[in-house]
């Protein structure tokens, strides 16, 4: 909502500044945006008179002329045609700055020395009038007088940003309310009742109301003999301030009688409704409009109609229809002041994409009262600036039930509430000033609301009244007191900070990627249609493709992620996301969806970056598996299983499936390499994507510690030569099987393929700890133990090297 | 007796210096602290010392022995280091290389914030609860007071899954599962971070974003409760000299309601472009407990009040870390993750 401060001026005087009052209702709830000038300076420009016109000599499309503008006479060759001697005008004297920044200078123009130049009101920066018409000010401007002044260019256009319950700040009387609340000035009401003609206005036009739910209140008047023209000047600039376009008289009033209250209006060229009849219905299916934007709208029985015996011409609280526009031809119109139901509006602005003005102030609900008083006010403002005649008496088909609220309120529980002593004249006094009706009841008070704050019903909605105008800064400050909470953080909470943790010290970056993907990605990753997850969620009113439905797993996110980086040159990437995918029970849905947290990494590139000192590896499936081997050990989680099977995204013979305890975890794998091609990573990625719920589960967050052993540990290394059909897991079970008890510990301590080695064979070096509870191995206990540990490998055919 | 302990401790000081090399002061030692040494010899004749000066002259005799063993000691490093002067050079190393690189990540700059704002509450004795980033229109809307077909639902441009279903616009919907599973029981006392979903998409507006809600209710919750807490918060969060100020507003699910500013950090306060000059930065939304709200939930509104506020995790970041463009935050570009720490 745009305030102009001087036009807010006319029906309250703040005391203050245009800057202070908005301070002032940014600290009271009403909060102001902004600021602005309405104009610019023009410094320079001053309001002439045509004292002469002539033609000028060289050029039929100029004409010269003088233009007294009080201290000197200018003569200056101009292009418009639309003034005539006695105008009063706007000239930019040599010197002048017009809005650009345009700098007028004497000019010779086709050999005619010009010395200035006469404007229209788009060259003053105004949406105004034709561009090429000279703007033509009333007779009574004084001549020299500051062009921008006489505009009122300097006021101050306050900016409110209103909140849904504040709509009755859309009208600048109930802004002048919330004023005289801040400050206990007095509100001026402007004059409000028409001069009536004889002529009564039964007879000249009916109203009938359909549907009294859509339509609680219509009024009519009819005005005669009306002029239709351009609005004054005053006017024009008034509905400008407001951000609204002036258009002619009839419909400039209307809609300046919609800024003063907030009540929109509507007028019908009165000769083109036929029968001279209003009827307030729903349309009928099929039914057509063409309404005042020109586009043709087909209705049916949801949209409220205005209609004439005939056919449709408006569509109710929302836009006129094109066939009883105001036109230069119309000379009696139809004024229309009426509540409609809020959302039947609301819904039919936003199946049209229609918000306009009025629709924005009905779908939040009008006064009842103010119908009648706007209804009122607007046929006294055609009847003096259009020299209309109205009729008498106005048709009012009422079936309101508005009644003013009443609350009741306890002083006590308004300090209660706060937290803060306010005496109860405090709060008398500041329901006065909002101008509420008080009724002290004992220790109570009962508070009436007007209907222009419907917003008010709670002894609550009183408690903030009270509040904000005694001053949220005299609020105190403490802190609730009360009984301890237990468990404020929960075991998970916890757990995903440990692992979040861990993955950070391995050098992993996390992400937040969006909880929506594009669905083509799923099918990217090649999933199979039966595989769960393309069975996403789809999201109904997306932004675009790329949002359209809620994931079902991250690895999309973080594909594009790790593209973003290797674009960028990042070529060394450890990332990982902890986040939701959201598998639906049944689609469409009909109940709420598991939410499942995953661990998400990848890893690609040299691990560290190359550099001087440190070897750097290709970051692999042996990464991430050393991440979760973290994990594993971390939450005391030991029976963990990894599978040699691929996910449809990732490497055939280079990925896993864990599980835990017979439970799939998730999987870890390479991706495969088409796939890696069709994102456009130029380097193999591994992924993986493992279940937390699963996890939490399983872990023992709080490590249980054995004794430190008390007795040394014998260490032997053994060097093997094995087919590479064996597993290291195979192995290393048969050592340890082999090994019994006092083997516990087997380390991988280097693999080796290649020269030296036979093909289809590897190399194997492990270090054995061998360690007994109680008392001190011997060399001979060891050697016995690791002939048989030997033994057991030469039969899955290992090989001993030397 | 002592003069003569002085004028061996100078002797052999002057002798110690001059040695000019281990040999020498080997010998130089032999004569002093030897068998036969000078020291040693001075300690004979203490018997020859009256009673009453004896302990002082031996506690001397015994400080200076412990005294020129050290400088015996310090002479003789000072001779080897000497003697090795050649051999340092050729072990020397470049310092100004760089070190071992280390294997470090970074956590995501909102999970920072969410964590400091976690522990802030946490302190202060809330829990941490979550709630379904899919919601039902009774939890997101109905429960928190926006009736169907309200304007106050254009405040949040919600994106549907189905006509009952919807990516929540807030955590707010929180507070309802909170207290539904808690009524009657009392304190409630929780903050709950998570994601929301709204239908807007520029530099300063992102389709998803991250807040954190807060709710407190008890017997005898005040407005002025409120008010402490955020200014502790604030406190918290952007330092001991914040100031927070409560602008009246609207919020269904809240009354009264606020708005709360924290002064401008860039400028103190001053005015500056990040505040649009006025010296204040709007950070959250809060208020009182709606009495249907409360009612909803199961809690009586005559006997209970409470509090609630949310915060875009998101805005707290870019003030915190001076942040330009909130898509930022969802790219993950590395050179972006990697100014919170390599």
């Amino acid at each position: 909502m745009r305030v102009s401060y001087q036009w807010l001026k006319e029906y309250i005087d703040p005391g203050m500044s245009a800057e202070a009052l908005a301070e002032k209702m940014t600290l009271s709830g009403i909060e102001v945006g902004a600021v602005e000038r309405f104009g610019p300076d023009l410094p320079g420009v001053v309001v002439g008179e045509v004292l002469k016109l002539e033609p000028h000599p060289g050029r039929d499309n100029l004409t010269l002329v003088e233009a007294g503008v009080g201290d000197k006479i200018l003569s200056i060759v101009c292009g418009a045609k639309n003034m005539k001697v006695g105008d009063k005008v706007a000239v930019a004297t040599p010197g002048s700055e017009l809005p650009g920044p345009r700098h007028i200078q004497e000019a010779v123009l086709y050999g005619v020395k010009s010395s200035g130049m006469l404007c229209s009101a788009h060259e003053l920066g105004l949406e105004l009038g034709a561009e090429d018409e000279i703007l033509i000010f009333d007779g009574d401007a004084p001549i020299g007088e500051p062009v921008d002044r006489l505009l009122g260019f300097d006021d101050k256009i306050l900016y409110l940003e209103l909140t849904p319950n504040r709509s009755d700040c859309l009208g600048l009387i109930n802004v002048a309310y919330e004023v005289a609340a801040l400050t206990g000035n007095e509100v001026k009401i402007p004059p409000v009742y028409p001069p009536e003609i004889s002529k009564s206005v039964d007879g000249a036009a009916s109203v009938r109301v359909e549907d009294k739910i859509l339509c609680p209140r219509y009024t009519a008047r009819v005005i005669e003999n009306i002029n239709i023209k351009y609005s004054p000047l005053w006017l024009q600039m008034k509905l400008l301030k407001a951000g609204i376009r002036p258009i002619s008289n009839v419909v400039d009033i209307t809609n300046y009688v919609m800024w003063e209250w907030g009540q929109p209006l509507h007028a019908f060229d009165l000769q083109l409704v036929k029968g001279r009849e209003i009827i307030v219905r729903r349309a009928e299916n099929k039914e057509e409009l063409v309404t005042l934007d020109g586009v043709k709208r087909k209705l049916d029985s949801d949209v409220l109609v205005i209609a004439d015996g005939l056919i449709p011409i408006g569509m109710a609280g929302v836009m006129g229809g094109e066939n009883t526009e105001i036109t230069e031809k119309t000379s009696e119109v139809l004024i229309e002041a009426a509540a409609f139901d809020p959302t039947n509006i609301r819904r039919t602005a936003r199946r049209f994409t229609l918000p306009s003005e009025a629709s924005q102030r009905f779908e939040r609900g009008i006064d009842h009262e103010v119908v009648m008083i706007a209804q009122n006010r607007a046929a006294l403002m055609i009847a003096e600036i259009a020299g209309g005649d109205v009729l008498k008496g106005v048709i009012d088909i009422n079936y309101s039930k508005a009644v003013p609220n009443k609350v009741i309120v306890s002083p006590e529980r308004i300090n209660q509430v706060l937290g803060m002593k306010i005496a109860r004249d405090e709060v008398l006094k500041i329901l006065r000033r909002l101008r509420f009706t008080i009724k002290e009841n004992e220790e109570l008070i009962e508070v009436t609301v007007p209907l222009r704050r419907p917003d008010i019903t709670l002894e609550e909605d009183i408690i903030e009244e009270v509040a904000r105008l005694h001053g949220y800064d005299k609020i105190p400050t403490t802190l609730p007191s009360g009984e301890l909470i237990e468990n404020r953080e929960s075991e998970e909470e916890r757990l995903q900070d440990l692992l979040k943790n861990i993955l950070t010290a391995s050098g992993f970056y996390e992400c937040i990627s969006y909880a929506f993907i594009n669905p083509a990605n799923l099918v990217r990753l090649r999933l199979p249609e039966t595989d769960w997850r393309m069975q996403a969620i789809p999201v109904q009113n997306p932004f675009s493709e790329e949002q359209a439905i809620m994931r079902t797993t991250i690895i999309p996110g973080m594909l594009k992620t790790v593209q973003h980086n290797l674009n960028h040159r990042e070529l060394n990437q450890l990332l990982f996301e902890i986040g939701s995918v959201y598998e639906a029970k049944s689609l469409p849905l009909d109940e709420l969806p598991a939410e499942k947290v995953k661990i998400c990494m990848t890893a690609t590139g040299m691990i560290p970056e190359p550099n001087w000192i440190a070897p750097s590896r290709e970051a692999d499936f042996f990464l991430i598996k050393g991440v979760l081997t973290t994990f594993f050990n971390r939450l005391q989680i030991d029976d963990v299983e990894y599978l040699p099977e691929s996910e449809p995204f990732t490497h055939p013979t280079r990925s896993a499936k864990i599980k835990i305890g017979g439970d799939l975890l998730g999987f870890i794998g390479q991706l495969h390499p088409e796939v890696a091609g069709s994102w456009d990573l130029g380097q193999p990625v591994t992924v993986c994507e493992i279940d937390f719920t699963l996890l939490a589960e399983k872990a023992k967050t709080v490590p249980r510690v054995k004794p430190v052993p008390r007795y040394p540990a014998v260490i032997r290394d053994l060097a093997l030569v094995v087919p590479r059909e064996i597993s290291a897991l195979r192995l290393e079970n048969a050592m340890k099987e082999a090994g019994g008890d006092i083997l516990t510990r087997v380390k991988l301590f280097d693999l080796y393929e290649g020269k030296q080695i036979p093909e289809g064979k590897r190399s194997l070096a492990y270090s054995l700890t061998f360690r007994r509870e109680e008392g001190t191995l011997t060399d001979s206990d060891v050697n016995e133990r690791l002939k048989q540990i030997e033994a057991t490998l030469y039969n899955l055919g290992a090989a001993l090297r030397g | 007796m002592l003069q003569k302990l002085k004028e061996l401790e100078n002797d052999s000081r002057i002798k110690i210096d001059g040695a000019k090399n281990l040999e020498e002061l080997k010998e130089i030692r032999i004569r002093i602290l030897g068998k036969k040494g000078a020291l040693t010899a001075l300690l004979r004749s203490l018997g020859t010392v009256s009673p009453e000066e004896r302990p002082v002259v031996g506690k001397e005799a015994n400080s200076l022995r412990v005294e020129l063993e050290l400088a015996f000691e310090r002479k003789e490093f000072a001779l080897r280091d000497a003697q090795k002067e050649g051999q340092w050079e050729s072990e020397r190393i470049d310092i100004t290389l760089p070190g071992r690189p280390g294997l470090i990540g970074q956590k995501h700059p909102l999970t920072l914030v969410m964590d400091e704002i976690k522990d802030i509450f946490i302190g202060l004795g809330f829990k941490v609860a979550h709630g379904p980033d899919i919601e039902t229109d009774f939890y997101n809307y109905e429960a928190l007071n926006f009736p169907a077909d309200h304007p106050a639902r254009d405040m949040q441009d919600s994106f549907y899954i189905t006509p009952q279903f919807l990516l929540r616009t807030h955590t707010s919907p929180v507070q309802i599962r909170v207290m539904e599973k808690q009524a009657p029981g009392l304190p409630v006392r929780i903050i709950a971070p998570g994601k929301v979903f709204r239908r807007d998409d520029d530099a300063t507006h992102s389709p998803m974003f991250h807040q954190v809600e807060g709710l407190a209710v008890d017997t005898d919750i005040t407005f002025a409760d409120l008010k402490g807490t955020l200014l502790l918060f604030a406190r918290e969060m952007f330092g001991s000299e914040q100031k927070i100020r409560l602008r009246p507003s609207f919020f269904p699910f809240t009354e009264p309601s606020a708005e709360v500013d924290i002064s401008c950090i860039m400028c103190a306060g001053q005015g500056c472009r990040v505040c649009s000059d006025t010296g204040w930065l709007e950070i959250l939304g809060s208020g009182m407990v709606h009495p249907r709200v409360l009612e909803i939930a199961g809690y009586d509104p005559h006997k209970v009040t409470g509090y609630a506020f949310g915060m875009g995790v998101e805005r707290i970041a870019m003030l915190k870390y001076g942040i330009g463009d909130l898509r930022q935050f969802f790219t993950n570009d590395l050179r972006f993750l990697k100014q919170f720490g390599e």
